[in-house]
């Protein structure tokens, strides 16, 4: 009876004053939603921020384990992989699928001449080296497979020094065998390769008479959850007789941007969480304040504080379970659209900022409508009528 | 009159204009604070970035080839050319030399030790150069003379500055003539520990050097051998002569105007041109490092320059939509709160059109009020915004988040537009309503 009637004056108050209750809705979602925004942001960036780091290229260089390469004078005393490269690939080609890799690709250095220049000639799988460093430019197009034998790209400097344009014959001698490539694209990139030829692996191999070996391979790795240290220890184990090196160049510079970049976001998480409790309090308050009166009628008629109290503590808590739902829903939209303007892709859905939001919602709303009732409800209801 | 109504209803209404303001203290404080550090932040995470390692490389200008393998380079000293160690210093008066934040030069050439050959590069380890005084003037055709100042007398360079993240086993090289550092799969191939006295051969020279310390990079500095650039010098017999500078500067991402300045900055109009050199895009630092040096090519490091301008583009975005989204949920915020606040004087409102006030003495009063709240609470948040702000960046980059100086007007701006949109809406309703029906408290 009791029950049935206090929801009854519950159900009342939302049909008589549904504009109120919807404008009290609103203000706790807007003040949620920021908190479910920067909350999901928080947690969900790093990893985004980490791939977009990857744009400076290999971050593990996997060596012969015996030895670095070009450990003698010249390149044809470098040392080289033990086991055939093609074992070697599909070993580590196994081994991506649970390691966290962007990308891999195999290097094969020779010295060559171009006339009487002598060049460094690079054989690689041009897909793979263009996803491991996404960054180098490329003037013209890219070799397009793997198998090609007859394209060849340039570096700038070298390009420039000897008047190398797109689509002019490049004849390659090694040990006086000679192959005409041809210039596909001229590579731009700031670094060595500016003054290098690169050939697919094959084409380097057969140049060279190596065929099936390698010098290194470039490792792309996102340290995500694990740490880039561990990555380099699963694929030593993983494959044998060779050394992983972990770039500490970019791997420290990583970790500590990460780590600082996290608490950023952390704090802006913290600071948009305290401004949405004062926020969504301030509604809360001046929409029960404007309520007094019916406090007092309410008295007048003989509810008890306790009755009240509940009366409005169930509105408030309604209010913010309506708005902490939308609020929190609307947050993890937000933050989707942001992740995917500023870095492409999702952020993943995570459970703390929808606990968090609808928490914000329902204590702050209840907790900040109670503290005027309250101070109603102990009020002389003459008075609260008479409208002072 | 109308002062002596706002003082009384202000006075009569203390806890709810406080309560009002205090709500667009804190929406204030939370756009102001933010939009600090959104300003700020392409900055702090640019000097970040500098740690992931220099992003341009000065070279000698030169015809001959460069034949280099895995850090490894192969050029016959007939060819080289080289740079001049005595015009290093000219890299920090360059327009944006402010901006250069470390350098350090190389000089290599392969070595014999221990029967097999390792390239030898000399370099800065931690030096003090001495920078000319006084103001420099840069005069542009457009007529304009734009004026450099540097207060640095010094400045602090090499090696550890540019590369942070060596890790050294042992100790850096500290009796410069005579001691070396070595990397670490050189090391372990020539079973070499620090303390080990090795002897580098080149050409006809032969001379001993302590071993201070283990490389390790992870990078092809593990197969090299690194010492003072003035005892490789000696070892060489190049006096004077650095091969490469490595240069760390901070820069700005690349915009329209940047590339349009690409490709020849000359072709720019004097305007343009004079806008280009003045802002620290990455190929005018180039430029005029090149314009500095004689005899000198300025490259990007693409890899460095590509991937933190991309990043820094990526990280300003995110954190101007948060700030946005903060602003837009803040302002509904306040709006909604000031409209309650005028609804529920809807009786005074009753009252005082009963009493013979007009609409529009009634939305004056109302807007007063609520401009007051806006300038007020956005004046007290905007500071108290800038305050956090700098907490955050001594807390997050040991730097305080400097203000941009269209922080507080914006954001007071946007304070006071947003409480009286929230009020003079329902102002305007309640004063078009009967007097009689609103006095009844419909």
């Amino acid at each position: 009876m009791r029950v049935r009637f206090f929801l009854r004056l519950v159900q009342r108050s939302l049909t008589h004053r549904v504009g109120k209750w919807l404008t009290a809705i609103l203000a706790v979602a807007m003040g949620v939603s920021l908190v479910s925004t920067s909350l999901t942001l928080a947690l969900g960036m790093r990893a985004k921020m980490s791939q977009a780091l990857r744009a400076y290229g290999a971050n593990i260089l996997l060596v012969p384990a015996a030895g670095p390469a070009a450990a003698g004078g010249a390149p044809d005393g470098a040392q080289l992989f033990a086991s055939v490269s093609e074992d070697l690939l599909v070993r580590l080609g196994d081994l991506s699928r649970d390691l966290p890799l962007v990308g891999y690709a195999p290097l094969l250095y020779a010295m060559a001449e171009i006339g009487s220049h002598r060049v460094a000639l690079v054989g690689t799988w041009p897909d793979a080296i263009r996803q491991v460093n996404p960054s180098w430019r490329m003037e013209g197009e890219w070799i397009t497979d793997r198998a090609e034998l007859a394209e060849a790209i340039p570096g700038s400097s070298l390009a420039q020094k000897l008047a190398l344009t797109v689509g002019a014959p490049l004849p390659l001698t090694i040990q006086g065998r000679t192959r005409t490539f041809h210039v596909v694209g001229i590579l731009s990139t700031g670094g060595s390769e500016d003054e290098q030829v690169l050939v697919t692996l094959r084409a380097a191999q057969e140049l060279a008479g190596r065929a099936g070996q390698l010098n290194l391979i470039q490792v792309s790795a996102l340290a995500a959850d694990r740490g880039m240290e561990a990555v380099a220890r699963a694929l030593e184990a993983g494959l044998p007789g060779v050394a992983a090196r972990t770039q500490l160049r970019l791997v420290e510079a990583e970790e500590r941007l990460l780590a600082r970049l996290s608490l950023l976001l952390g704090l802006i998480a913290g600071l948009v969480l305290v401004a949405s409790t004062l926020t969504v309090a301030a509604d809360m308050a001046t929409s029960v304040l404007e309520r007094t009166r019916e406090i007092g009628l309410m008295k007048a008629l003989g509810a008890s504080r306790a009755r009240v109290g509940c009366l409005f503590l169930a509105e408030a808590g309604l209010i913010g379970l309506a708005g902490g739902l939308l609020g929190g829903a609307a947050g993890l939209l937000l933050a989707q659209i942001i992740a995917r303007t500023a870095f492409g892709g999702t952020v993943p859905f995570s459970t703390l900022p929808t606990v968090a939001s609808i928490g914000v919602g329902v204590c702050v709303a209840s907790l900040a409508g109670l503290i005027p009732v309250r101070r109603a409800a102990s009020a002389q209801p003459s008075l609260v009528l008479r409208g002072e | 009159m109308l002062p002596r109504l706002l003082w009384k209803s202000v006075r009569g209404r203390k806890s709810r204009i406080a309560l009002a303001s205090a709500a667009v203290a804190v929406a204030a404080a939370l756009a102001s604070a933010l939009l600090s550090v959104a300003l700020d932040i392409s900055e702090k995470v640019g000097k970040e970035l500098r740690a992931f390692g220099a992003n341009i490389v000065v070279v000698p200008k030169q015809d001959a080839l460069e034949v280099e393998i895995g850090g490894l380079r192969y050029a016959t000293a007939a060819q080289a050319a080289y740079l001049a160690e005595s015009d290093l210093p000219k890299l920090k008066t360059i327009f944006w030399g402010y901006n250069i934040v470390g350098f350090a030069p190389f000089l290599s050439a392969p070595v014999e030790v221990g029967g097999t050959q390792a390239l030898l590069v000399g370099t800065w380890l931690d030096r003090e150069v001495l920078l000319p005084q006084g103001s420099r003037k840069f005069t542009f055709s457009t007529g304009n003379v734009r004026e450099v100042k540097s207060e640095e007398t010094s400045f602090r360079t090499g090696l550890k500055a540019i590369a942070p993240w060596w890790k050294v086993e042992g100790r850096w090289v500290e009796d410069a003539p005579a001691e070396a550092m070595i990397g670490s799969a050189l090391a372990s191939r020539l079973g070499a520990v620090p303390g080990d006295r090795v002897s580098l051969r080149a050409d006809r020279t032969t001379r001993a050097f302590r071993i201070a310390g283990i490389v390790r990079t992870g990078g092809p500095e593990e197969d090299q051998i690194f010492m003072d650039l003035a005892a490789a010098q000696a070892l060489l017999r190049l006096p004077g002569k650095v091969d490469r500078v490595q240069v760390s500067a901070l820069v700005k991402p690349d915009d329209a105007l940047a590339l349009r300045g690409k490709r020849n900055p000359q072709g720019l109009p004097p305007e343009e041109y004079e806008r280009w050199y003045c802002s620290p895009y990455i190929d005018a630092v180039l430029y005029q490092i090149e314009e500095a040096i004689p005899g000198a090519k300025a490259k990007a490091v693409r890899q460095v320059a590509e991937a933190e301008g991309a990043f820094l583009g990526r990280l300003t975005l995110t954190m101007l939509l948060v700030t946005a989204v903060a602003m837009a949920a803040a302002g509904l915020g306040v709006m909604a709160t000031m409209t309650t606040t005028v609804l529920e004087r809807r009786e005074e409102i009753g009252l005082m059109k009963a009493i013979g006030a007009g609409p529009g003495q009634i939305a004056r009063q109302f807007l007063l009020e609520a401009g007051l709240c806006g300038l007020v609470g956005g004046a007290a948040g905007a500071g108290a915004g800038l305050a956090l702000a700098r907490l955050i960046g001594t807390r997050v980059f040991q730097a305080p988040i400097v203000p941009s100086p269209v922080t507080v007007p914006f954001v007071l701006g946007l304070a006071l537009l947003v409480a009286l949109l929230g009020a003079v809406l329902p102002a305007r309703r309640a004063a078009r309503l009967d007097p009689v029906v609103t006095l009844r408290g419909g």
